[in-house]
């Protein structure tokens, strides 16, 4: 139903780059919006990637979250029972990450380049920080890694599979995808990146941005509590007294 | 429909959890507790993040603390003098507890010192009552109901400090229900809960007060513990989702008018064992948790935030 729309916004995008498409490929691209607002009903939420290149290649999107340093725990048996032991922290890993392409990964681009613009989750190279001085064994920060990536894809957060970037047949060269934002995605500002490959190469990067925040009431609440959390814990328990006075009340008249 | 909470950072279906405040507040109703012991887990359960469903869960109980002690203190059931001194030992409690709190979850322990309290007090507690409630319903059965005492006198009340509290009609040392208080108060901190499956047990059978005096004392005193941990949460460590917390109460308070009905066709002993039962059976399942080969080993965290 959007299709037409997108489509059109798409030409008017290479439109723009007609005049300078003597030379190589040109790559043009955008996303459905520039914000996924988080609102009380926020249930996640799908962003169309869109663009148009004006010559051949494969289409590679990559959408990755704010970097985090986030720490992994390893659980392990003492006494009969499990409990946080060992923990790694990996340096800025990001917080979401999706890749949607117009074909397999190992096809469409060299491990070469993947390696260089770090796509795939392979290709991250986080920093693994150990509890101690000593840095952590190759063996252990990969155990460790693995685990990041499988809780991480659990919560939805690193989409597990690489997203079908649809390319349709002759003509302009337009492009589509969809990606979907679970509903406890990170706040923060996105790096989206639109690269365009021919024999493995890149031959044209795009970058754009995406903001996900907070909006509306769940925003209001969220910078309450952190930014004036004294008068925020009042006025919890002011409501929570209300709310506990006005039942009894109510309920002793009937 | 679901609704985000905005600090758990989750959306979670409106329904359940007013279902769930429904559900846990008939059961309070019915037994005259809090019911956080059960809330709290059973938050965790439904993807809750531990520190928060903590922390909103205290916010929650104050309401049901207000609505409880309105009906106990009509009727004349609170004692003031003791619920202060209780409250003076749950202020310190509570402060060392959101304190302790913090520290642990900076170490990453937090969630299995939060498993091993529930385990070790409601443990105790509910093995207490099961063992108490099933004699006196053997006794009753039996028919040979003995004549017991106002209350025992132990160590307990020979230590200085003495002060006279009227309603509970005791005379004895300030330092046991201040240190209960302490106590109690640390544990609402690091539990989510009002302390009152532990309280009350402790005000009855430790410091010989009448049961329905401890009951209405006891909730009068929660509710400042509740609303201390409530607002020392908010500032340390700013885990309180007023959204979650007021959802559960909508719930709760219109449970708990049922459960209290409910709870006048059911004798005092019975009401006492099936709450052991449920107790325990709370118990079992954090057992199995913990002891239980976890399906991944790994788990993730960001350090200083959440």
């Amino acid at each position: 139903m959007k299709r037409p729309a997108l489509a059109a916004a798409a030409a008017a995008v290479f439109g723009l780059l007609a005049p300078a498409a003597g030379h190589a490929a040109q790559l043009a691209a955008d996303l459905s919006r520039d914000t996924v607002a988080i609102t009380t009903g926020f249930v996640g939420d799908k962003v169309i990637f869109f663009g148009a290149s004006d010559g051949p290649g494969n289409i590679l999107i990559v959408v990755e979250g704010p970097p985090r340093d986030t720490i992994v725990r390893r659980k392990s048996r003492v006494s009969g029972i499990w409990i946080n032991r060992d923990s790694v922290t990996f340096r800025n890993a990001p917080s979401f990450y999706a890749i949607a392409a117009s074909g397999p990964l190992d096809r469409i681009i060299s491990p070469h380049a993947a390696r260089k613009f770090r796509i795939g989750l392979d290709n991250l190279e986080l920093q693994a920080v150990g509890t101690g001085a000593a840095p952590v064994p190759k063996g252990e920060a990969d155990r460790f890694f693995e685990a990041l990536i499988r809780n991480q894809q659990r919560a939805g957060l690193f989409r597990p599979k690489i997203a079908k970037v649809v390319l349709p047949a002759t003509g302009v060269r337009l492009f589509r995808t969809e990606i979907f934002f679970p509903s406890n995605v990170p706040t923060g500002v996105y790096r989206v990146r639109f690269l365009l490959l021919q024999d493995g190469f890149v031959i044209q990067r795009f970058e754009r941005r995406l903001l996900v925040s907070k909006a509306g009431l769940s925003a209001r609440v969220f910078r309450f509590a952190h930014q004036n959390s004294i008068w925020y814990g009042i006025v919890a328990i002011v409501l929570a007294v209300a709310a506990g006075w006005g039942a009894s009340w109510a309920f002793a008249r009937k | 429909m679901q609704v985000y909470l905005p600090i758990a950072e989750v959306s979670v279906n409106v329904f359940l959890l007013v279902g769930l405040g429904g559900a846990i507040g008939f059961l309070s109703g019915l037994f005259g507790v809090g019911g956080g012991f059960l809330m709290t887990p059973l938050l965790i359960f439904i993807g809750i993040p531990a520190p928060v469903a903590v922390a909103s869960e205290a916010n929650q109980i104050v309401a049901s603390s207000v609505s409880g002690v309105i009906a106990h203190w009509r009727r004349g059931n609170v004692d003031f003098k003791m619920g202060g001194v209780l409250l003076a030992g749950g202020f310190i409690g509570s402060y060392l507890g959101v304190e302790l709190f913090a520290w642990l979850r900076t170490v990453g322990q937090i969630d299995l010192v939060i498993r091993l309290s529930y385990v070790f007090f409601l443990g105790i507690v509910g093995a207490l009552m099961l063992v108490e409630s099933t004699r006196a319903i053997l006794r009753q059965r039996s028919g040979t109901a003995r004549r017991r005492k106002l209350h025992q006198h132990y160590w307990v009340h020979r230590l200085p400090l003495r002060m006279r509290f009227r309603k509970s009609k005791l005379y004895i040392s300030a330092i046991p229900p201040f240190a209960i208080g302490a106590l109690v108060g640390v544990l609402a901190a690091i539990m989510g809960v009002g302390g009152g499956f532990l309280m009350v047990p402790a005000m009855i059978y430790l410091l010989g007060m009448p049961t329905i005096v401890a009951v209405g004392t006891s909730l009068f005193q929660i509710i400042f513990v509740t609303a201390n941990v409530t607002f020392l949460q908010s500032v340390t460590t700013q885990t309180v989702d007023a959204v979650l917390a007021l959802l559960l109460l909508a719930g709760a308070v219109v449970g708990a008018q049922f459960g209290s009905r409910a709870g006048q066709l059911l004798r005092g002993e019975q009401l006492r064992g099936l709450l052991a039962l449920i107790v325990l059976a709370v118990v079992a399942k954090l057992v199995f948790d913990l002891v239980a080969t976890p399906d991944d080993l790994f788990s993730l965290g960001a350090p200083g935030s959440h």
